[in-house]
């Protein structure tokens, strides 16, 4: 085979209208496996496990099915659009709008796999008068540790959640830096637990820590519920001495102590993203349908405070806030079916996303795309018409 | 934002030859092995840090918000509590605060189709508590704070309902469980002599109902216990019952005064 057939022949496999059909077939396989998958296992479980995954295992009557994930699929997906438009194209007078085309889908997987890798999103759940400075993730959690400097101003070294989630009994993590005088030892997390006092009429098979232990809890399909805790050892550098150390998502206090003579904390909660402004939840409004309990509408109105500037937002249903690079819909609400004169609570949706509007300006692409090839035909056909004539 | 874990210790590239492929094949196995077992020395740096406002939380909802301390204390005491975005309560040093314990944590919702997502169930109605021992947290369910389980059993149930006002008063209330358990309404005399306890600041009156109890929803169990407490804020009132084949409710009876001190109001609420 000639040097020049070595490089040709991949890029035609790779261009080719056949491996597009397949990985669209693949696309749809593995959707239609996440949908039956969701029912028992979640939303999150199964993007995951489907759709930002680079391999899937998946098990048809006993028997082990491997498949691309939704990763790998969409990237090849890509390349297959990119060196399709560009090799089968290249030379062809005509076909620019084809091209453009391309261009537009392609930008819609590049979009995707952006919001994939950088995007944050989370929630804000305020009553009237509260106000929020950050957004909670629902799914992520981070470990945090804490110290108040005695300024105004409290430092937090933050552990996300990849670092200390595979620690384990036999296996586990140890997390330190050169600013503190202790490192954590994580000896086991679990992903949905409660915390419980421990009475005298049982026993458990878990480290028991001032009385309290956590209870492992069977995975939710609703991954936002659930509510994880850790057992970590606290080891201080300079005496050498552990101290045992049980930390949950849902405690109303971080866990104290006192070390090199300063006051530290502990705590494992959602991660959290800082907000470039504050927002205040002035007023949450809820309508219902008339004569029912249901409700037709609810919006938040909110002041925006940023750079000393106050601005009043009305935020609803499908008119989110927009503002530095962040958009913010009315999510939903709550507790339901209170009584009426319960102070309500407003949640609002939070999004970064780099590639927020990039959709919007590829579906412009492709249809200029589009309208540039059959506008192009039309005139062809036009003119051959006109010259028969 | 794409994140790995920290990376195998580094392994020196051999200049050349079969050998050197050889060594670094090795090297890596052997990286690889070790990284795999056993307690690990790696120390894996914590290199994302922050300051942030120390005088209310972290970030999140704060202010006049119920579930949240309006201004948590500047700097933080062995015992205390950090200003760390959760509600102010005593804290123990190393064994974390009393916990919010239960709740029924964002269940029965998906936050983004446009349901309900409740915060944590202080939130929602003002109360904390801490839940028993060998009692589990049911799904969340229409007009009630929460629902446990202390067994697997599916008609023994405690729960907490709250409702604007007086709410009709204790008596009225009382009367109504009488009648769901088949029993005549208690008399003045019956009803002064019942035991009060001291819950949530107030005097709860206490009160034990044996019977045939006929729930609401049409559910029914023979030779039931309900044992309940029943107690009236300023703007509220608080209503926890636990209703139950009495073979399992009685044994309950420490755990139900144990779950009913353990109510709490959470600051500002």
């Amino acid at each position: 085979m000639s040097s020049s057939r070595w490089i040709t022949a991949p890029l035609r496999l790779l261009s080719s209208v056949g491996l597009a059909l397949t990985l669209i077939l693949l696309l749809a396989l593995l959707t239609w496996l996440g949908t039956l998958a969701q029912v028992e296992h979640g939303l999150y479980e199964v993007q995951r496990r489907y759709f930002e995954s680079w391999f899937v295992l998946e098990r048809v009557a006993g028997l082990p099915l491997p498949l691309p994930g939704g990763q790998t699929v969409m990237g090849l997906l890509f390349l297959n659009l990119l060196v399709g438009g560009l090799w089968r194209l290249r030379g062809r007078k005509g076909r620019l709008g084809i091209l453009v085309t391309h261009a537009g889908i392609a930008g819609l997987l590049v979009a995707g796999f952006v919001k994939l890798s950088f995007a944050q999103d989370g929630h804000i759940t305020f009553t009237e008068g509260g106000s929020a400075d950050a957004f909670e993730s629902y799914l992520r959690w981070e470990l945090v540790v804490a110290r108040d400097l005695g300024d105004g101003t409290r430092r937090e070294w933050l552990v996300p959640e990849e670092d200390f989630l595979d620690a384990m009994p036999g296996a586990p993590v140890t997390l330190g830096a050169p600013e503190l005088p202790f490192q954590l030892q994580v000896q086991q997390v679990m992903r949905h637990c409660m915390r419980l006092p421990k009475g005298p009429m049982f026993e458990v098979d878990v480290p028991v820590v001032d009385g309290w232990f956590l209870s492992e809890e069977p995975r939710l399909t609703e991954a936002e519920a659930e509510v994880a805790g850790a057992y970590l050892s606290v080891v201080d550098l300079s005496e050498g001495v552990r101290r045992p150390c049980l930390l949950w998502g849902r405690d109303r206090a971080p866990t104290t102590l006192r070390m090199a003579g300063a006051d530290w904390s502990l705590s494992l909660r959602k991660e959290r993203y800082p907000l470039p402004f504050t927002i205040v939840l002035d007023d949450f409004t809820k309508q219902d349908h008339p004569r029912t309990g249901m409700p037709r509408s609810f919006s938040s109105d909110v002041t925006v405070v940023e750079g000393g500037v106050e601005r009043p937002v009305r935020i609803e249903m499908n008119q989110p806030l927009r503002s530095s690079g962040l958009v913010l819909y009315q999510a939903s609400w709550g507790p339901q079916g209170a009584p009426p004169g319960t102070p309500l609570f407003s949640t609002l949706a939070v999004v970064r996303n780099p590639s927020d509007s990039w959709p919007l300006l590829c579906c412009l692409v492709i249809a200029a795309g589009l309208l540039l090839h059959f506008g192009a035909r039309l005139a062809r056909w036009v003119g051959r018409e006109a010259a028969t004539r | 934002m794409a994140r790995s874990h920290v990376p195998l210790p580094l392994v020196p590239r051999p200049r050349s030859g079969h050998a050197g492929r050889h060594q670094l094949l090795l090297a890596v196995l052997a990286a690889g092995l070790l990284s795999a077992c056993g307690e690990s020395s790696e120390v894996r740096a914590i290199t994302v840090s922050r300051l942030v406002p120390s005088g209310g939380p972290a970030g999140t909802a704060h202010g006049s918000h119920a579930a949240h301390a309006a201004k948590a204390p500047g700097g933080l005491s062995p015992g205390a509590v950090a200003a760390g975005g959760e509600p102010v309560a005593g804290g123990r040093p190393f064994a974390g605060a009393a916990p919010f314990a239960g709740g029924a944590p964002f269940a029965g919702s998906a936050p983004l189709a446009g349901g309900v997502t409740p915060p944590p169930s202080h939130l929602a109605s003002g109360l904390g508590w801490s839940v028993p021992a060998g009692w589990r947290t049911a799904a969340e369910r229409p007009m009630r704070v929460v629902t446990l389980l202390p067994g697997d059993d599916p008609d023994t149930e405690c729960y907490v309902t709250v409702l604007a006002g007086a709410a009709g008063g204790a008596r009225s209330n009382i009367d109504r469980w009488c009648g769901q358990m088949g029993a005549p309404p208690l008399t003045d005399e019956a009803f002064a002599a019942l035991p009060r306890r001291p819950m949530l600041g107030v005097d709860a009156v206490q009160v034990e109902i044996a019977g045939h109890f006929s729930g609401m929803q049409g559910s029914s169990v023979a030779d039931a216990l309900l044992l309940g407490a029943v107690l009236t804020l300023p703007d509220r009132s608080v209503f926890v019952k636990l209703v139950g084949p009495r073979r399992l409710v009685e044994p309950l009876r420490a755990d139900f005064l144990a779950f009913c001190d353990s109510l709490e109001l959470a600051p500002g609420a």
